[in-house]
């Protein structure tokens, strides 16, 4: 029996007219892709296969900037330590944090407009400005709240300079900045049917029973949503450490995209730098991909999967 | 029916043309410059000059310097485009796109240099009626040069990098005796303590010394105090696990452990913020190791503090009590291999050799210049403690040229953190010295350097 194979109609003059047409269109965003995105990506992979310093010519050395990293480099797992602790804490409370603020937000409290334009403002207040606040909250010689500990005769707490506590008080910035998290929530959840929780208060749920069965399921899409934009945004976190601790006390706020930066721009070392920037691709690649591939277990799509 | 104007489609398909030929327009190179060859006839000399400068501190002088007649005479009319506070990302940036300015100071001279971004300007130099080498003290003028070549035009500002500075007002009500200031670490500590308070509770409300501020952040500075060279500049090679590295990690480590290290941290997160200083302008740090734009730049942002302060030698150990040591180094404008207009470059680093520029300079920022004739012409007694500085050039016993070796970014960086294990005691000082030796090594050979 011969298959049958459809005929391949060629496009029409007008097909191909719209066609040019609409590259035309696009091509102001497409150029702005190709050499603003595209372009450096493509470099980025090729530098960090040299030994670039911005200065001389890149000389190719394959992969010894990332066996290098992996086996001598005195830094890299120091800052992927941090920045792990830094991303397995802080990405997991600071969307639970967003989501209880959310349903607080979301309930007949007097004065909900405003509560709600506060939990905002940090996220549009400028980086540099939200550390330098916090740095004269926290800090152990100026900060307010050991100011206040001064003042009762009682030690201070070297929340930023002390090794074992500022990761814990970048993760305490990182969840009090979760202003953004917390707008997607509300928007998720006014959009969970009223009737849904009409039926539960019928069937005898309480509070609780209504909030883990009718709140979270219907809110999960949005959950993995800001989960994979947070895990995205805090493995590049920089301007928080850089500007508030610099890296410090002894490397333990040394992000990795503070080191990478530190590389390419004080070091001297690009090449290195790019090498770094890929690895952190394909490790923020890995938890998307996993978050993904784990979704169908705990997201509900409205009884579809 | 005839259309009057352009249609929707029409503008989309114009607006796309246009924005697409800008982007192509704006991203294609800029042309070349010219070799100018024998038979060429020279180019108009551009009339723009541009000169970034790294940090803040120079802009009040500089409108100063640009409006002078002076100045402006000197530059042929040329107009100055003057960029302060860029930072070395942005000019790495502009260097890599081929597009640096044709001016610049206060960046990594070396580094820029020996990778082949900066020009030699030895013979631009040699050719100036205005820069006279004989004029600059002698350490100063040979830190200009590399291998033989001279990296920068001197002149901005550079003469002496270390005396130990003191707020002799804090001193006194510690009841320390300011006659003699100390000179040994052993002394060093003993007023460390003195002036070093905390309160019932424990909190550090002042302290004396941070051995690693300031200029003695740099393994420069603990290697002269204590008596070696850490990068020998001939041969390339490191000598940071010297035992004498591990002796000054532990005794400067020890001013850190009297005070508490997490008091330290916060100390310096803060001061790092404001102006390098802050914490000695805010009069909690009552020493601190600077240089010779101390005096002044104390004097213009904190005069009430300034009054009290005097310099004196860098601390060094007590079986090297006789040695004056000192650090000096220019600043210079550089000039790049792209830059445009290298001679309107070489214009404004020849300005700054001149005593208008040097007074504006002094009287706006407070810094110095190690120019002889220009120097005969200072009142050391314009700021506290200045007097040190303009004296002790002929007193120095050992000369360091500071920030030469090509990894020095990455060797603070490796020290600041080796160090600070041994002063929160997870290391010993031996051990840190052979890691940091370890690290520079991997690091000097990656860069492909050995």
């Amino acid at each position: 029996m011969t298959a049958i194979t459809p005929r391949v109609r060629g496009m029409t003059k007008t097909e191909k007219r719209n066609q040019l047409l609409g590259m035309l269109f696009i091509s102001p965003w497409l150029l702005g892709f190709l050499l603003f995105a595209l372009f450096p990506l493509v470099a980025s992979l090729y530098y960090s296969m040299t030994n670039y310093d911005f200065i001389r010519q890149p000389q190719f050395i394959g992969v010894t900037n990332y066996t290098r990293l992996f086996t001598v480099d005195p830094d890299f797992w120091t800052v992927m330590y941090n920045t792990l602790y830094y991303v397995g804490f802080g990405v997991p409370l600071g969307i639970a944090v967003a989501f209880l603020i959310a349903n607080l937000l979301n309930s007949n409290i007097q004065g909900r407009t405003f509560f709600r334009s506060v939990i905002y403002i940090p996220s549009i207040v400028p980086a540099v400005c939200t550390a330098m606040v916090w740095l004269f909250i926290l800090n152990v010689q100026y900060g307010v709240i050991n100011g206040v500990l001064k003042t009762l005769g009682v030690p201070t707490i070297p929340f930023l300079s002390s090794p074992e506590l500022a990761k814990p008080s970048l993760i305490l910035i990182y969840v009090w900045a979760q202003g953004t998290a917390v707008v997607i929530f509300l928007a998720a959840l006014q959009d969970v049917p009223r009737s849904l929780y009409d039926a539960a208060l019928v069937d005898g749920a309480n509070a609780w029973a209504r909030f883990w069965n009718v709140t979270v399921p219907m809110c999960t899409p949005v959950l993995l949503f800001n989960f994979i934009m947070g895990i995205i945004s805090a493995f590049q976190d920089f301007t928080l450490p850089f500007v508030l601790t610099g890296g410090g006390p002894m490397k333990s706020t040394e992000f990795y995209v503070v080191s990478l930066y530190r590389n390419a721009f004080v070091q001297f070392s690009i090449g290195k730098a790019s090498a770094m920037a890929w690895i952190l691709f394909l490790i923020i690649l890995l938890f998307s991909v996993l978050l993904f591939r784990s979704s169908a277990r705990w997201i509900y799509y409205g009884g579809e999967k | 029916m005839k259309q009057n104007g352009i249609n929707r489609r029409q503008f989309l398909q114009w607006s796309a043309l246009t924005t697409g030929a800008a982007v192509l327009a704006a991203c294609a190179p800029a042309a070349a410059p010219s070799a100018a060859t024998g038979e060429e006839a020279p180019a108009a000399a551009p009339s723009t000059v541009s000169y970034w400068y790294a940090w803040g501190n120079l802009d009040p002088a500089m409108a100063k310097i640009i409006e002078t007649e002076e100045f402006q005479t000197h530059l042929g009319g040329a107009t100055v485009e003057y960029k302060g506070s860029t930072n070395s990302d942005a000019l790495l940036t502009a260097v890599a796109a081929g597009t640096p300015p044709d001016g610049a100071s206060n960046y990594s001279y070396v580094e820029l240099f020996t990778r082949g971004a900066t020009i030699d300007v030895t013979d631009m130099v040699a050719a100036s009626s205005v820069i006279d080498g004989d004029d600059v003290l002698e350490g100063l003028w040979n830190s200009a040069f590399w291998d033989g070549k001279m990296m920068g035009v001197p002149g901005i500002e550079g003469y002496l990098w270390w005396g130990l500075n003191v707020n002799v007002d804090k001193a006194e009500k510690a009841g320390l005796d300011t006659t003699t200031l100390p000179k040994t670490w052993d002394e060093v500590f003993e007023w460390h303590k003195a002036l070093t308070t905390k309160d019932e509770a424990g909190n550090l409300l002042q302290f004396g010394l941070d051995p690693y501020d300031a200029m003695a952040n740099e393994p420069d500075f603990i290697s002269a105090s204590f008596g070696f060279k850490w990068w020998d500049e001939e041969t390339g090679k490191f000598d940071l696990n010297n035992p004498r590295m591990a002796e000054g990690l532990n005794v400067l480590g020890e001013f850190i452990r009297y005070a508490g290290p997490d008091q330290f941290a916060g100390m310096r997160q803060v001061e790092g913020q404001g102006t390098w200083g802050a914490a000695y302008n805010a009069g909690v740090q009552n020493m601190i190791m600077e240089g010779y734009w101390h005096p002044g730049e104390t004097q213009i942002q904190q005069p009430d503090v300034a009054q009290y302060n005097r310099a004196s030698w860098a601390p060094v150990p007590a079986d090297r009590k006789d040695a004056n040591i000192m650090a000096t180094g220019a600043h210079f404008v550089v000039i790049f291999n792209q830059s445009k207009n290298k001679e309107g470059g070489f214009k404004i680093g020849e300005f700054f050799n001149t005593n208008t520029a040097q007074d504006i300079i002094f009287n706006e920022v407070g810094w110095i210049h190690g120019r002889k004739s220009w120097l005969a012409t200072v009142d050391k007694s314009t700021f506290p403690g200045l007097d040190f500085y303009v004296d002790a050039a002929n007193n120095v016993t050992e000369w360091t040229v500071g920030r030469r070796c090509p990894i020095n970014a990455f060797v603070i960086n490796q020290y600041t953190e080796l160090r600070e294990q041994v002063f929160r005691d997870l290391i010993s000082p031996e051990a840190a010295a052979e890691e940091l030796q370890k690290r520079a090594e991997a690091e000097w050979q990656a860069q492909g350097l050995g």
